[in-house]
This record gives structure tokens, C-alpha cells and sequence, in this order.
């Protein structure tokens, strides 16, 4: 009897085991392409970059630089699955999303016809020097996991690390090593998402004097007026993208209110109202009415509603600033309406307070119908077309002709420089029951 | 067996041939309505427009077909070697260099919403923070989507949170639990880009974490039991 129970034991435990060691060698196999593959990209991406050193003609640097982009993209991806901590890796992913970003950037430039400036220039051997280097310690690396059988699979269990062999942890501390060196490359700029420069703009819609605590109290009182407030609390003292009083507003039924004031100036960021809407009394298009007086009497005139979602008994609406006759697609605010009784239960307008500021708009080089000159036949254009303001990658500002269009059965949205003519930018219009998303 | 291979080999030629029909078909029903005089609309205008570029037309480009656009439309066939006919039909479509203009063979997209990422993101925060306020777990969705804008973190939502060892419910696999009403409600906020954290790509609760480096990073805000860092 005793003999079948620890037969039974022995068996169980084997095929435990056994199971054990299949999903660590598949976990060790996935992690190991991974980090081959990562060595590949890198490989490539310095091949690339000093191609482009020699490259002359635009046709093959937008082949190049369109590579470097890819193998950039997917470096990073890779690198970002490995079993080490993000803390060791950091440095080298921002290398690798700005090498692909800035290979997107001078991609479009070719493009555009842009020829490789020298600041360009300078950029490209830098980032081929530290491309070479990372060539080169990863090399070592993979020759050190070869040569001493590591398995990167035991690396992202932290408890049993002292049973694990010392070197097992060596891949971590190549990697922090690495990382080391990787922190002097140089500060790029160049107009991509995520140019340095970019990454540190400061919010240009902040005006006015600094305010104190019971200021802010003061402005969330008005703003949430009509609403039976019990008592104010202080949440956090921000120091974020945008300063702020973060308050908690306790109202009489119980609910409470979260609404952060910037310091400067004491503007609304955002406000949220958790409270539950159990039934729908008022129509979408009465909601965006109310919206819209809200932020009227909340001293925001010009704004114009121009996309909405539903969902929850509830409807956000996205409005955005009208400058004369232009829509600024970059001062933007979202307003979360309760369908029940049509109170405003959210604000966002952190877009708003980043991004506006008084600007001399050009006036269009071309007519809306030269523009349409611009816009593929196989579109049929609705009428009439919006003069508006669209952000770029770059967060740059630029002037472009709006087409709503169809496209067998496809809603889409065509931005056209109303200077240039160029095509900027292609939205495509997703609307179901819940409203419309653009993409 | 020799008559099972035949019989195979015929089935497959009917197949074939079924296939050839309907793409007959199929080419068939996307050819282009023919443009004539009479014509109107932006086709028309089109076809002006490269007339005019090519100096077969001296009229204005206002999409009505008309005697010039008719007269420069058999100029520009009797220059192509096309038999002059002084209608626009898909031989001098092409030979304009015109796209065939209906797009019939296309599908309007199916399938295509952000509500699969409403749902993992709901699944993180209700891991990470479900016994935070709620504004806490907004919060938690604008850190995954701060790291999606940061160049040091994966570019995607998936990307970002699957991360190894970058959210601890990810890790033990709590996170694949279904999750409540308010992770989704805050899952919806953080993607409509409600930002309670001020920009933060940390956050780290004090009593449970031994990291030293995490403490070094400038706290951006508290919310409930999390220090929101940058």
C-alpha cells in the first residue's frame, strides 16, 4: 500500500517536474530570440547609419533612414521583453526610440524633399558611434552567455537568486554597465515626438498671478457651482506637467468630487465626479448643449464641440478653441455629461492650458478649392470644407483645409496645408452606437 | 487510388475554374462608369485638370463635361492611339493615368476599436490598485499611458504593461482577474486622457517596496496609499 502511494508520489512528482523544465525551456528559448534578435537590430541600425555617411541620393537615404526606423522600432521591443529590470534598461530604450524616431523624422524630410543638413549630419555619427558601441557589448555579452551556458530564463526569479549560480546574474550587470555609457550620448534635437526638446515644453495656456491654497478652494467652489458642498479637503500638492492644488470636495449626499487647480493663475486641469448614472433623460445633442454653456459660463466662449463619445449613460465631449475662423485642433477640452440629469461629471483641459496662447494665423496661400486639387479622386468630398489648426509630430502648429470625406463605405477626415498643399495628415472617422472616434 | 487522385484533380480544376469566374466577376463589377458629354462631378473634373496640365484642354476646370473637355478628349485619343470615341471609358481612363474611381473591391473596416484596450488596461489597474480611491486608479491608467509617451518605455499599451517585472499584479498573475466596474470607469477616464498623477511614469507604495533607487525619483503627487514619481 505504502509502496503504490509513494509510486503514485514519485510519478506525480516526475512528470511535475518534467513540466517544470518544458515551460522554463520554452520561457529560456522565447528569451534568447529575443535577445539575438535585439543583436541583429542593433547590428543593422549601425550598418545603416553609416551608410548614410556615404549615401548621396535622397531615394536611398529614405531607404535607409526608413530601415534604421524599423529596426530601431523593433530593438527597442525586443529589448523591453527581456527578463531585466526596466531600471537597468532605460537608457538604452531611449536610445533606441530616438534613433527610430529621429529615422522617421529625417524619412519624412527626404520626403519632403529635404536634403540631410549638416547638424543632421553631425547627429547620424554620433548615433553611429553609440550604435557601434552597443554592437559591441552586446557581442560580449552573447559570447559570455554562450561560453558559460546562462539562461536568461532563470533572471527574473529575484528569490531564488542565491541558489542561482553567480554568473546568472551577469547579463544584469552587463546591462548596467551598458547603461552607463549610454547616458552621454548626446541631447537630440530634431522634430519628432520624442526630441528632447519636445519632451520639455512648457505649458504655453497657464496666465496670470500664482494663488494660494484658499484661492484654489475658492475656484472649485464656482466651478462646481449649483453642486451642496459639505467640505473641502486637500488632496496632494502636485509639482506635475502642470502645478497643482489637488482637492477632494465632499458634497452633502455623500459623493465626492476630485478637481486639481493649477497654481499659477488657478485654472481648472481636470475635474472627475465618480457618482454612478443609472438612466439616460436627456439626448446627446441636449447634452452637448450643456456642455457648452458650462463652459461658457466658465469664461471658455469660443469653443466648438467636435467629436463624442458615449458610453456608461454617460457622454464626453471633445471641444476645441475656434480662432475667427479657424479650429485650433490643439486647444483642446473634454466635458463629461450625465445623460440622467445633465450635470457635468468631468473637465479636461490640460491640452487647453498647454497649448494655447494668442497666435497670428496666416492667411491661406490657397483657396479651398486649389486645395482640393491635393485630395485622391477616389474620395468624394462633402461640402463645406473647415479652415483649421492642427498639431504636427513635432508640435509644431500648421494651417490646413479640412475634407470630410467617404471612401467606399469609410469616413475619413483629409488635412491639407492651406500654404503649401502638402497632405498632411489622414484621419480615418470610426462610428458606431457610441459616437465618433477619429484614428 | 488512381481513381481517388483523378477524381481530386478534378474537383481542384473546378475549384480553379469557380475561382477564375468570380474574380471575372468581381473585376467586372468594379470596372468605372464611362464619363460622356453631359458628365458632371469631380471625375470630370479630373480629367480636365490632367488635360489641362497635358495642353489638350483650354477651358476652365469645372467638372462639367462639355464640348472642349469632349473635344480635348478625342485629341488626346487620337494622339494615344486610342480609337476617338470623345467619351472617357477605362481604356483612356488608364491611359490618363486615372485610378479606377469607385472603389469596389474595397471592405469598410470591421473590427477596429480601442475597446480591447479598455479592458486590459482595466485588468492592470484593478491588479495594481484595486483597494486605492478611484482617483488613484485613474491614476495607475495614466502612468501606463505617460510610459506609452516616454521614450525609455514601450511604445504600446500591451507593450507597457506586459513589461517584465514592471507591475507587480502582472507579474503574479493577479491581474487576470475580471475586473470591477470602476477599473473599467477608470480605464475609460485614463484613455480619454484624464491625468490624475501630473505626468508621472512611477508610482510605488512606501510600506510595501524596498527599492532604494525608486525613492530617489521626485514625487509628483500622493494619491491614497501610491507615490506618483516622475
Amino acid at each position: 500500500m505504502l509502496l503504490v502511494a509513494l509510486l503514485a508520489t514519485g510519478i506525480w512528482g516526475f512528470d511535475q517536474y518534467r513540466q517544470k523544465r518544458d515551460y522554463h525551456v520554452y520561457l529560456q528559448n522565447q528569451y534568447h530570440r529575443m535577445f539575438y534578435e535585439l543583436i541583429d537590430h542593433v547590428e543593422t541600425i549601425e550598418v545603416d547609419l553609416a551608410k548614410t555617411m556615404v549615401a548621396d541620393s535622397p531615394r536611398q537615404n529614405m531607404l535607409l533612414f526608413s530601415d534604421v526606423w524599423r529596426q530601431a522600432f523593433s530593438a527597442q521591443e525586443k529589448l523591453n521583453q527581456l527578463p531585466i529590470s526596466h531600471l537597468t534598461l532605460s537608457n538604452t530604450s531611449k536610445f533606441l526610440t530616438q534613433v527610430g524616431d529621429y529615422g522617421y523624422s529625417l524619412t519624412r524630410k527626404n520626403a519632403d524633399g529635404t536634403p540631410v543638413s549638416t547638424d543632421d549630419q553631425t547627429n547620424l555619427e554620433q548615433l553611429h558611434t553609440y550604435a557601434g558601441y552597443l554592437t559591441v557589448e552586446l557581442q560580449k555579452l552573447r559570447n559570455e552567455i554562450q561560453e558559460n551556458s546562462i539562461s536568461l530564463a532563470g533572471l527574473n526569479r529575484e528569490g531564488n537568486y542565491i541558489f542561482a549560480r553567480a554568473s546568472a546574474r551577469l547579463p544584469d550587470r552587463e546591462f548596467t554597465r551598458i547603461e552607463q555609457q549610454m547616458v552621454d550620448y548626446p541631447t537630440l534635437i530634431y522634430d519628432g515626438p520624442f526630441s528632447e526638446h519636445i519632451q520639455d515644453i512648457a505649458p504655453r495656456g497657464l496666465t496670470g498671478e500664482n494663488i494660494d491654497y484658499d484661492k484654489a478652494a475658492d475656484v472649485a467652489r464656482d466651478f462646481l457651482e449649483g453642486i451642496d458642498i459639505e467640505k473641502i479637503n486637500k488632496i496632494s500638492n502636485g509639482n506635475g506637467d502642470i502645478n497643482t492644488y489637488g482637492l477632494e470636495v465632499r458634497t452633502r449626499d455623500e459623493g465626492s468630487i476630485f478637481i486639481d487647480i493649477s497654481r499659477k493663475g488657478g485654472h481648472v486641469v481636470w475635474m472627475l465626479n465618480q457618482r454612478d448614472v443609472d438612466s439616460v433623460n436627456i439626448s446627446p445633442n441636449q447634452a452637448v448643449d450643456t456642455a457648452k454653456k458650462f463652459l461658457e459660463q466658465n469664461g471658455y466662449d469660443n469653443m466648438v464641440p467636435t467629436y463624442s463619445m458615449r458610453y456608461d449613460n454617460i457622454s464626453v465631449i471633445n471641444f476645441a478653441y475656434l480662432d475667427g475662423q479657424v479650429v485650433a485642433y490643439t486647444d483642446l477640452i473634454k466635458v463629461k455629461v450625465a445623460l440622467d440629469n445633465g450635470d457635468i461629471i468631468g473637465y479636461e483641459a490640460e491640452g487647453y492650458l498647454k497649448a494655447h496662447h494668442k497666435r497670428d494665423i496666416p492667411k491661406p496661400e490657397l483657396t479651398a478649392d486649389e486645395a482640393r486639387d491635393s485630395i485622391s479622386m477616389r474620395m468624394e468630398v462633402e461640402q463645406p470644407v473647415q479652415l483649421t489648426l492642427i498639431p504636427l509630430e513635432n508640435k509644431e502648429e500648421v494651417l490646413c483645409y479640412e475634407f470630410r470625406g467617404d471612401f467606399g463605405g469609410d469616413d475619413f477626415l483629409v488635412y491639407i496645408n492651406a500654404l503649401t498643399g502638402r497632405e498632411e495628415r489622414i484621419l480615418k472617422l470610426l462610428r458606431n452606437e457610441n459616437g465618433v472616434l477619429t484614428i | 487510388m488512381k481513381r481517388a487522385a483523378l477524381a481530386l484533380t478534378i474537383v481542384l480544376i473546378c475549384v480553379f475554374a469557380l475561382n477564375i469566374g468570380y474574380s471575372l466577376y468581381l473585376r467586372q463589377s468594379v470596372e468605372t462608369s464611362t464619363l460622356y458629354w453631359g458628365s458632371t462631378g469631380d471625375d470630370v473634373r479630373e480629367v480636365q485638370r490632367r488635360l489641362n496640365n497635358w495642353g489638350y484642354y483650354d477651358g476652365t476646370v469645372d467638372g462639367i463635361y462639355g464640348p472642349k473637355t469632349f473635344q480635348a478628349v478625342k485629341d488626346f485619343q487620337a494622339k494615344n492611339g486610342i480609337s476617338t470615341t470623345g467619351t472617357v471609358g477605362p481604356q483612356t481612363r488608364a491611359a490618363l493615368g486615372m485610378p479606377a474611381a469607385d472603389g469596389g473591391g474595397y471592405t469598410p473596416t470591421r473590427g477596429v476599436s480601442s475597446r480591447d484596450n479598455v479592458y486590459l488596461m482595466a485588468q492592470a489597474i484593478y491588479g495594481e490598485a484595486r483597494g486605492e480611491p478611484y482617483i488613484g486608479q485613474v491614476a495607475v491608467g495614466a502612468v501606463i499611458m505617460n510610459r506609452i509617451n516616454h521614450p525609455s518605455f514601450p511604445s504600446t499599451i500591451a507593450g507597457v504593461i506586459f513589461q517584465p517585472g514592471a507591475f507587480t499584479a502582472v507579474s503574479d498573475g493577479q491581474m487576470f482577474m475580471e475586473p470591477d466596474e470602476n477599473a473599467m470607469k477608470a480605464a475609460r477616464d485614463a484613455l480619454n486622457g484624464w491625468d490624475p498623477s501630473g505626468g508621472a511614469i512611477y508610482y510605488y507604495n512606501p510600506a510595501k517596496t524596498t527599492n532604494n533607487w525608486i525613492y530617489s525619483r521626485p514625487v509628483v503627487k500622493v494619491i491614497g496609499k501610491h507615490r506618483f514619481a516622475k
